[in-house]
């Protein structure tokens, strides 16, 4: 991950090109929703992308097409130069990890919460003997300000959001990823802790040079942690470009709108008079 | 999850249906043990009443009813042991591997799911019956298998394609897991309760079915079963009116009821506690 | 009629299980005045939802009520019998509209005959008559209206609805009957901005309506809180913190919690520039097993004095501002 030759041309990391995606339902009669529409974009080595928009705009089906959990009905996606299909499947994983918008539902009820951080290692080569494994964890968890002997061994139900959120974001440390998809990842955490992991992710990128695509539907989040922002409005890009702009002078109505609907902590909507 | 143990354990209605079936296993497991022969024809007591040598009295045959019962008890939970521990291991398999495949493996086992829910049963035993000669335990419950798992592997189906959308099994995915990984470590686990409950029902209506058929003289005719006596106490019997002999038929009459409504009051209460939506109200 | 629409005093709730005993509400206290919409905001895993749980009336099975009353409408929930709680309070004066109710929508029903079932549930009558269906349906289309939704979602099935267009259906069936209390936990977190937007609008609009009369909202996001609450409890690891008018305990908070997480919105979400760093509490919440000693907020706060670690502060109650927090530093104040 040292060397900048292994990241491609100009230092892009990810690359997505017209990114198309049709679902169809239904065995006999089909019905067809588009998720996203001719999505192009690309992210730098040390740079963090938001992607804002409404619900059903189609973030999560860029999100998850690019992590391989399903197939683009078009389009390419290149990480480092390469079709991200022309990657072994662990090997691809080691480079691109996500953290997913509901903490509550990204850890099996069934297991205590050590059984994803463990889970991690299956990506690692070779064997790791079970005291490394536990050291490595434990300064993983220290070092995105968890006391691990207050998280590990607990069941997820028995943790807070925060805490369960940031246990997946040191996950995606774990395997030292160097492309990270955040969806959503502050939406069910309290301000303070969501200041906690928007930080993070900041030093992160300054001092790994970890690559983010922040998904979120809260234009201040956006504004705070990115450089870029692109704006989805039912599966196609609206306005894209570099966060001050986009939202100092927003171009497209559906940004103004969105920008609109942001609540402030010092003054009440009209309507809410 | 571990919570939903301690409910279980907790809830009256499945610790009393728990208590009950435990009962009627160790009646049907030691009784016979200690009781002998049920099949030892005592020509000389015919069709006597309850007394203190013979519990519930005699058959027409002069055998022992308490001692039939008991093996009788024995043999109808271990016909359906045998349909419901096989009919749940075909419904996971059937329901699970077809989402998880996909393609032609989720066409294929929807359409064996599809075909078998509408075997007709009790036509198709008849067959079997006068076919097969040696129709033993474990042959019926084999068959009971074999026909009772269609609706849940259905249902099972359809919690594995929720379960499936859950994110930590996106997670796994990107932990390097394979399918067969995750359904056996990521889904199958939260499933426990509802196999177990898919268990239970297939017990159960394994055990109906065998008495049914056995009533009806379509079921093994050697083994004792709740069903065969049942049979045998309005077939074959000397005396004029057979529900004169009432102690050779209300006894298995009632154990089978007793014993169905175990297995329905523990279905009851592992539903209350798996259920969340019953559980809010 | 009581004074209050809602008395809590003193209220204990722990969870217990093979996890041990979990202090999730500990103590609490608050009433909520007719016409007010209260709002509950506090850290992830603060307990706010298990102190809405307690107060609906059917905590969920491991949580045990170990203390304390609640008064709804004057009425101790806890003291009558299920069906009285179900025909006096949950039919007629609160309804409780649970985190992430959303989910639990049957996908294979439509809108319309989850309304038939919730009808039955309360009312304890099936409905059959077509007769009876219509007006049911009338009755739940003309309320849905309030709430910005239109009669074709009644056909519809849930996954044919938006995650906003689901949490107000759970809204409208719930507010049905009128209820005086509405209990609603988080409804708009898992909802974008315009959504969410929309969502408290309508919640105002039931009210305006006179649909409902007094609310407990609970969410963390003390933005979306301040649009529609006037007065807040602002809890920390199963207490309450600070308690008083919305607008005052955000433009001068006075326990150092309140401040701290004011202070981790404020800097960023003033429209145009990017504004200073965010900051978070240093430290993690505590464990609720084993509370610390004394103010629990101790081993985080930077005001952090000696008392604080061995003796609990009591609630200092302001003079001229209605409500008051838990800190000693208030001390010198409450002296006065
Ligand atoms: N598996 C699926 N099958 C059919 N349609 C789907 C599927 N997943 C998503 N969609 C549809 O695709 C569109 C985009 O959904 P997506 O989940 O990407 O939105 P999103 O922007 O992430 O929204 P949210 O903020 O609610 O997470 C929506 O209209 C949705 O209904
Ligand atoms: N079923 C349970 N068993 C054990 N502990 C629980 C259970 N439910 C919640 N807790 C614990 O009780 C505490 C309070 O949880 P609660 O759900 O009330 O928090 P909350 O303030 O609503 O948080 P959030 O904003 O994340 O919804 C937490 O520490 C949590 O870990
Ligand atoms: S009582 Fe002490 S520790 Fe607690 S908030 Fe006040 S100053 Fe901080
Ligand atoms: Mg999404
Ligand atoms: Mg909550």
């Amino acid at each position: 991950m040292d060397d900048t030759s292994e990241t491609g041309n100009n230092g892009i990391v990810l690359k997505c090109e017209g990114l198309t995606k049709l679902y169809t339902s239904g065995l006999i009669r089909t019905k067809t929703v588009t998720g996203a529409k001719d999505v192009s974009f690309g992210i730098k080595r040390g740079e963090i992308v938001s992607l804002a928009g409404e619900s059903g705009s189609g973030k999560s089906t860029v999100a998850r097409m690019i992590l391989r959990l399903i197939k683009p009905t078009s389009g390419s996606i290149t990480l480092n130069g390469r079709s991200i299909y022309s990657y072994d499947i662990r090997e691809y994983y080691r480079q691109v990890q996500a953290v997913f918008q509901d903490p509550y539902s990204a850890f099996n009820p069934f297991y205590t919460v050590d059984h994803v951080m463990e889970r991690a290692f299956g990506l690692r080569e070779g064997s790791i003997d079970p005291d490394e494994k536990d050291k490595i964890i434990q300064s993983t968890l220290e070092s995105i300000g968890l006391n691990p002997s207050e998280v590990l061994g607990r069941y997820p139900h028995e943790l807070s959001g925060g805490q369960m959120q940031r246990m997946l974001i040191g996950r995606s440390l774990l395997i030292g990823s160097q492309l990270l998809i955040a969806d959503e990842p502050t939406s069910m955490i309290d301000a303070s802790t969501r200041a906690g992991v928007l930080n993070l992710l900041l030093s992160l990128k300054k001092d790994k040079g970890l690559s983010v695509l922040f998904i979120t539907h809260d234009i201040g989040q956006a504004q705070y942690v990115s450089e870029r922002v692109l704006v989805m409005k039912q599966g196609e890009v609206v306005e894209q470009g570099p966060v001050d702009e986009v939202f100092i002078r927003p171009k497209h109505p559906y940004t103004k709108e969105l920008l609109a609907a942001v609540p402030t902590l010092y003054e009440r909507w009209d309507t809410c008079r | 999850m571990i919570d939903v143990w301690e409910l279980l354990l907790r809830s009256r209605k499945f610790m009393f249906g728990l208590a009950v079936l435990i009962s009627l296993i160790l009646l049907g497991t030691v009784g016979p043990w200690l009781l002998g022969d049920p099949y030892y024809m005592n020509l000389s007591l015919i069709g006597r009443p309850p007394s203190p040598e013979h519990l519930l009295g005699t058959t027409s045959f002069g055998e022992d009813v308490f001692t039939q019962l008991c093996n009788a008890i024995g043999n109808s939970l271990v016909v359906g042991l045998i349909a419901g521990v096989l009919g749940t291991l075909i419904a996971v398999f059937v329901g699970a591997v077809g989402p998880y495949i996909g393609g032609m493996a989720d066409r294929i086992s929807s359409l064996a799911t599809n075909l078998a829910l509408v075997l007709p049963l009790i036509p198709l035993f008849i067959i079997i019956a006068s076919v097969v000669r040696g129709l033993n335990l474990v042959l019926i419950g084999l068959i009971l298998a074999a026909t009772s798992w269609p609706w849940a592997a259905r249902s099972i189906r359809s919690q594995v394609l929720t379960l499936k959308e859950r994110e930590y099994v996106n997670l796994a995915r990107m932990s390097g897991q394979n399918s067969v990984d995750i359904v056996v470590t990521e889904v199958l686990p939260n499933m426990l309760a509802y196999i177990m409950m898919v268990f239970v029902i297939l017990t159960g209506t394994a055990i109906l079915a065998e008495s049914a058929l056995s009533m009806i003289g379509v079921s093994t005719t050697r083994t004792i079963t709740l069903g065969y006596m049942l049979y045998w106490a309005q077939h074959e019997t000397t005396v004029p009116f057979w529900w004169n002999i009432w102690w050779w038929f209300i006894p298995p009459g009632i154990v089978l009821t007793v014993l169905l409504t175990a297995i329905f009051v523990i279905h009851a209460g592992m539903d209350e506690i798996f259920n969340p939506r019953l559980r809010e109200l | 009629m009581a004074t209050h629409i809602l008395e809590v005093q003193d209220l204990r709730g722990y969870y217990r299980g093979t996890f041990g005993v979990v202090h999730a509400v500990d103590g609490v206290s608050f009433t909520v005045d007719r016409g007010v919409v209260m709002g509950i905001a506090g850290e992830s895993g603060g307990g706010k939802s298990t102190l809405a749980q307690l107060v609906s009336g059917s905590p969920p099975p491991l949580l045990h009520l170990e203390g304390g009353t609640i008064l709804v409408d004057g009425i101790d929930i806890y003291s009558i019998n299920p069906e009285e709680l179900r025909t006096e309070v949950k039919c007629k004066r609160m309804s409780y509209v649970p985190q992430s109710s959303m989910e639990s929508l049957n996908p294979v029903k439509r809108i319309r005959d989850f309304i038939f079932d919730v009808v039955r549930q309360r009312t304890g009558k099936r409905i059959a008559s077509s007769e009876e269906k219509a007006e049911v349906l009338d009755m739940a289309a003309n309320h849905m209206k309030t709430l910005g939704l239109d009669r074709p979602v009644l056909d519809r099935y849930p996954h044919e609805l938006s995650g906003g267009m689901k949490q107000r259906v759970v809204i409208a069936v719930s507010t049905l009957w009128n209820p005086k209390l509405l209990i609603i936990d988080e409804p708009t977190s898992a909802l974008d901005v315009t959504s969410q937007k929309r969502m408290i609008e309508a919640l105002l609009n039931l009210k305006r309506a006179g649909t409902i009369e007094s609310m407990l909202y609970i969410s963390h996001d003390l933005t979306s809180l301040r649009q529609l609450c006037g007065e807040c409890i602002i809890m920390y690891a199963g207490k309450i913190a600070e308690i008083g008018d919305m607008e005052e305990t955000i433009d001068s908070p006075r326990h150092p919690y309140s401040r701290l997480l004011t202070a981790a919105i404020a800097s960023y979400d003033s429209k145009g520039r990017k504004m200073g760093e965010l900051k978070s509490i240093a430290g993690s919440p505590p464990d609720l097993r084993d509370p610390p000693a004394g103010c629990r907020f101790h081993p985080r706060c930077p005001y952090v004095m000696d008392i604080c670690r061995t003796k609990e502060p009591p609630m200092f109650w302001a003079g001229e501002r209605k409500g008051g927090a838990s800190c000693w530093l208030l001390t010198s104040q409450a002296g006065q």
